[in-house]
């Protein structure tokens, strides 16, 4: 079957075909330091806000090490020796 | 500050998912691919991209769809510096809110319809028309007395249609390149300005008689069809 001749298509060709290469570089580069800032916060800013939260007088007792922090005794199935705890056997 | 950020881009940079060279091979054979049809569609490369954060599967997207997106936002906007930007704006855009995507609808529909909604708001900003398409569209006993043939849009020289597209109020203009560039269903065009289907019949009819009309104004010793 023979395709119908459409302007509306050719025009769309003409225009696509007008596309600044450099406009590719501009977006390439936006979106990799975009990605890369991410990444940035996404490995580092746990560590440093609860850096600045220590710094600042705050206590990092939320976070993961919370039971093994000085003078802080952990509770006794968390115990990190190799002795039995009392009253465990 | 500045050494997190170096040691960040270390890390990024040995990352091996992230080396550049091998990943553009892969990238290129994909194209390869999926210009020949049987390659990894959008969806598969979004997936790709949102598993492993590598823009360059983003590029590979930019590289499908860019000149279609520049074609849509310079015969909206008109003008190409203004094109130039809207489309960076939209690939960020996207770029952004890529996890936002879901695979309902096709990728294209989707960059599609923020193209049009990006360009849309753009139009309204800078003329400040506060909507494109009047709401009395479609009102009966007020349709158009002749139902200009499509093919008269159709079979327009290319460079003519241009000048026709714009001198064209800009909804009549959109309405027409959803339905010839775009080959937009009535139904589609009606969901996306929110009108009745009979509402779209009517515009495009009142806009292909608008267009008729300026092709008369400009080329009136002319025949219509060249």
């Amino acid at each position: 079957m023979e395709e119908r001749s459409n302007s509306f298509k050719m025009l769309e060709a003409k225009w696509e075909a007008g596309l600044p290469p450099e406009l590719e570089r501009r977006i390439s580069s936006q979106t990799t330091n975009m990605a890369v800032f991410g990444r940035v916060v996404e490995l580092f800013m746990p560590n440093a806000l609860e850096t600045v939260v220590q710094m600042i007088g705050g206590s990092g007792d939320t976070g993961p090490q919370a039971d093994f922090l000085p003078g802080r005794r952990p509770e006794p199935d968390a115990w990190p020796d190799w002795r039995t705890p009392p009253g465990k056997r | 500050m500045c050494r997190v950020f170096f040691i960040s881009l270390q890390l990024t940079t040995n990352t091996p998912h992230l080396s550049a060279k091998p990943l553009i091979r892969t990238l290129a054979k994909v194209t390869n691919k999926t210009n020949s049809g049987s390659g990894p569609g959008d969806s598969e490369l979004i997936e790709r991209y949102l598993q492993e954060q590598n823009p360059e599967y983003f590029t590979l997207l930019y590289r499908r769809y860019a000149g279609k997106v520049f074609a849509k936002c310079i015969s909206m906007l008109g003008d190409e510096a203004l094109a130039h930007d809207a489309v960076q704006d939209i690939f960020i855009k996207v770029f952004l809110n890529l996890s936002r995507f879901s695979a309902q609808s096709s990728f294209s529909t989707w960059l599609y319809s923020i193209t049009y909604n990006f360009c849309i708001d753009l139009i309204r900003k800078k003329k400040k028309i506060p909507v494109l398409l009047a709401d009395d569209v479609g009102r009966i006993g007020d349709e158009p007395e002749v139902d200009v043939p499509d093919s008269v849009l159709l079979e327009m020289k290319q460079d003519r249609l241009e000048k026709v597209l714009q001198e064209m109020p800009e909804g009549d203009r959109i309405i027409l390149l959803m339905k010839y560039m775009d080959d937009m269903s009535i139904k589609d065009i009606a969901d996306f300005f929110n009108k009745t289907e009979s509402a779209i019949k009517m515009q495009i009819m009142r806009a292909k008689q608008k267009a008729q009309q300026i092709y008369d104004s400009l080329y009136a010793t002319d025949p219509l069809v060249s």
